[in-house]
């Protein structure tokens, strides 16, 4: 692809596990690609090797048709050759800087009238008008990513990374943040990337999602695939839930919410879910799945019961996984022992069955994907 | 009984403890009580009261062992 942020290397450490990476991002329809695995795993390393902080042992990293690093070739691009954004997971204000002149920093060699243009236009996007003359210990969590935000694209960079980005914040402030956070990185139009193993963070804020375990890149994808349809045992238990769907929120009452997937009505906690969000992605974890055949079992509290489809069952170990149709793709996971005893095979109709609050809801934004309503596929 | 969890037991109603969206129910299982949580609206919808026979039921996955 000759329009892509192409990566092809490895990096070893002494005596550390060696990164692999061979990916390609297409860089004309900019999407937010989310890099998703457990800590340690080396997301972070490969953000430093696109950025040009660290050279890889091996391998290239190209942007279109520059090379920005290939060992065999020794070529090494500077960091501020390749116009790479990288917001760190700490925000590395400058402390003894105020807000409008940590924003600045990057322009020192622009002329004055325009820097001030630039300083002005990205307090504005950024709602920091009021806090230009602050320095960074006067600032909330939230506040402060926003002016490190700022600061990194007043250099206008060909390509944003962002390394857990909502790490810094405290609970209640992610969730406000996330959202918003969501809504800018869509309007820029540059190629980005996320450093994240926060499933509810890579739902929020990403298109497409490459999940790594162990330095390696296992799959990658648009989001809701790679959660729908995992390439292998690894990336289920990367990601470790099993079905994500997209769904529309009806209605929010008495702490419970209303959620349509296509046909199919569901009930599930609202807790953390904004109230002007009806787009969301709904996530059911397949051990939280239990299944009834017959009607002997008719009346249980889970407020879920869905008359579904066996599709197939897949043997993982002593477990069962069932593929269910229940209007939309649904995974259980069951012991050997209950699906002797449930007699499944493929084809056999049956319950199942979810309490409310172990259907979780996570904003989407529709904005970003002509793909939302594809997931009508889903739906 | 045709239902995937492995753990399913008999007992009564011993209390009901309404929240503000969840109540507490308590079943009483030979002697022994378990507890559990679940939406009002369920508590409505299954009729339950104290001393009304219930099952429990429990996946093997959530079943914690300890010993003394």
């Amino acid at each position: 692809m000759d329009d892509a942020l192409a990566l092809g290397f490895t990096k070893a450490f002494p005596g550390g596990p060696e990164i692999s990476a061979d990916l390609e991002i297409d860089t004309r329809s900019p999407r937010v690609t989310v890099l998703f695995g457990p800590s340690g795993t080396g997301k972070t390393t490969l953000l430093r090797i696109i950025a040009g902080l660290e050279s890889p042992t091996t391998g290239f990293v190209r942007y279109r048709q520059e090379t920005w690093a290939d060992i065999a070739r020794g070529i090494h691009i500077s960091p501020q050759q390749r116009r790479v954004g990288f917001l760190f997971q700490d925000y590395a204000l400058f402390p003894h800087l105020s807000v409008e002149r940590n924003i600045a920093y990057g322009l020192h060699s622009s002329p004055r009238a325009e820097a001030a243009r630039c300083v002005q236009g990205l307090l504005e996007r950024f709602q920091l008008q009021g806090l230009a003359k602050r320095y960074p210990a006067q600032l909330s969590g939230g506040q402060k990513q926003r002016v490190a935000l700022a600061r990194t694209l007043a250099l206008e960079p060909r390509v944003l990374l962002l390394d857990e980005p909502l790490s810094a914040l405290d609970g209640p402030t992610r969730e406000a943040v996330r959202g918003d956070l969501s809504g800018w990185l869509h309007t820029l139009g540059i190629p980005i990337l996320i450093v994240t193993h926060d499933r509810t963070e890579a739902l929020a804020l990403g298109d497409d999602m490459a999940v790594m375990d162990e330095g390696r890149i296992l799959q990658h994808g648009p989001v809701d695939e790679i959660f729908r349809q995992p390439a292998n045992q690894s990336v289920a238990q990367v990601v470790g839930v099993e079905t994500v769907v997209a769904g529309h929120l009806l209605e929010v009452a008495d702490g419970m919410a209303k959620v349509v997937v296509g046909q199919t009505l569901l009930s599930a906690s609202s807790d953390s879910l904004p109230r002007d969000q009806s787009a969301v992605f709904v996530c059911i974890r397949a051990e939280d799945v239990i299944l009834v055949k017959g009607d002997e079992f008719a009346q249980a509290s889970p407020r879920n019961r869905m008359p579904s489809v066996v599709k197939a069952l897949i043997r993982e170990g002593p477990m069962f996984r069932i593929h269910l149709d229940c209007g939309f793709p649904l995974s259980a996971l069951l012991t050997r022992q209950a699906c002797d005893e449930l007699e499944l095979k493929p084809g056999d109709s049956i319950i199942a069955m979810v309490k409310a609050p172990n259907v979780h809801l996570v904003p989407r934004d529709v904005r970003r994907s002509a793909k939302a309503d594809s997931t009508e596929t889903l739906e | 009984m045709k239902i995937s969890a492995r753990n399913i037991l008999k007992g009564t109603v011993k209390s009901i403890t309404d929240g503000a969206i969840n109540s507490e129910i308590v079943i009483d299982v030979n002697g022994t009580e378990i507890a559990s949580q679940i939406s009002k609206a369920s508590v409505d919808h299954l009729g339950l009261k104290v001393g009304k026979p219930a099952y429990a039921v429990i996946k093997i996955d959530n079943v914690l062992i300890g010993v003394d």
